[in-house]
């Protein structure tokens, strides 16, 4: 075996995930995990730590971008070789992880991004499906990346990339933040199919239609005041 | 001078010279622009019919009517500022937290973490 492999460590942003963390991380069992609460105010704190290799938490919640760059920047100090973003709430299957490392692994891609376009996307509703083909329409004008899914949570990044990429958008706007750097950076990028599965729960919680609006300020905001 | 113009104008005055004062020490662009507000706000109120000309000139019609658009303006401007001031603002913020969180980063209780990058369950998961 070559080291690679545990070189790998998946990052999961966390808030309020009481009811879902301990299921997603024992799916996730033998993998490097680093699990950030972000400033949750259930106890989504205590089941991580019974599962996750790490817990770090933030005093505040400061949102899911946030989350994620602190966990990214904890594994950087656990030497990672690739770093994966895993939402916390079971919508990706861990059974993807392969395949999504593979790229990053052989060295081939600086980033791999989770497709559930290309992959499946087992009961989206279609007012979500329209808006984000719409929303990867306009990433794929604007940053030029050849892209058939945004804002997925699953991606990979080799430790070049995620040492390159800087969030600093804190909540949502960082997905297309993070693509806007891939294209920036010149980092080389492939996607992978995924299997997105959605719920009651899962829907009440993820982001809502009327968020496009409000990520879109977010990044002209990112523009503006950097 | 009138009840009005005898309470405001002290005010006006004293907030002119208070940014004037620090506009010596630190010459930063929101003194001047603090500056310039309440020079004007001291001016118009000491002359009322001045501003009734101008907005003749700008083809407002009513001084009221300029005061009111330029204090929308303003208000608008010192909004947009403060959005961005709390914009920045939370963006230490967040970095502050990651630092606490990094700094207080705990293990599992039920694993031990791989810190040296040793073999584990993953690397035959990952080679498949």
């Amino acid at each position: 075996m070559s080291d690679g492999g545990s070189r790998v460590w998946l990052v999961i942003a966390a808030y309020n995930e009481g009811n879902r963390i301990e299921k997603t991380l024992c799916s996730l069992s033998g993998y490097n995990t680093i699990v950030v609460d972000d400033g949750s105010s259930d106890e989504t704190y205590q089941l991580a730590l019974k599962s996750a290799t790490w817990v770090l938490r933030h005093p505040i919640n400061c949102g899911q971008g946030a989350a994620i760059q602190t966990g990214i920047d904890f594994a950087l100090t656990r030497r990672a070789r690739a770093i994966v973003t895993f939402d916390a709430d079971g919508q990706h299957d861990p059974a993807d992880l392969p395949e999504m490392l593979a790229p990053v692994l052989d060295g081939s891609c600086d980033v791999v991004l989770g497709s559930r376009f290309r992959g499946q996307s087992v009961n989206i509703p279609r007012i979500r499906r329209l808006m984000l083909r719409i929303a990867t329409w306009f990433t794929r004008r604007t940053s030029g990346l050849e892209v058939s899914d945004t804002h997925n949570g699953f991606r990979v990044f080799s430790s070049i990339a995620a040492r390159s990429i800087r969030i600093r958008q804190p909540r949502m706007a960082h997905a297309s933040e993070i693509l806007d750097q891939i294209s920036s950076l010149g980092l080389r990028y492939t996607e992978r199919p995924v299997k997105i599965r959605y719920t009651a729960e899962t829907l009440a919680k993820g982001q809502k239609t009327s968020d496009a609006v409000r990520i879109s300020g977010q990044l002209l905001a990112g523009r503006i005041w950097k | 001078m009138n009840l009005f113009q005898w309470l405001t104008v002290p005010i006006l005055l004293t907030l002119a010279l208070l940014e004037i004062r620090a506009n010596f020490k630190n010459h930063q662009a929101i003194h001047f622009l603090r500056l310039s507000i309440w020079m004007t706000g001291l001016v118009l109120v000491l002359f009322p019919g001045m501003a009734s000309a101008i907005a003749g000139v700008l083809g407002i019609g009513r001084g009221t009517d300029l005061v009111f658009y330029t204090f929308m303006l303003l208000s608008t401007g010192g909004m947009f500022y403060l959005y961005g001031r709390n914009y920045l603002l939370r963006r230490d913020l967040v970095e502050l937290a990651r630092r606490e969180a990094i700094r207080g980063a705990t293990p599992g209780t039920s694993i031990q973490p791989n810190l040296s990058g040793a073999e584990s369950e993953m690397d035959a998961r990952v080679e498949g």
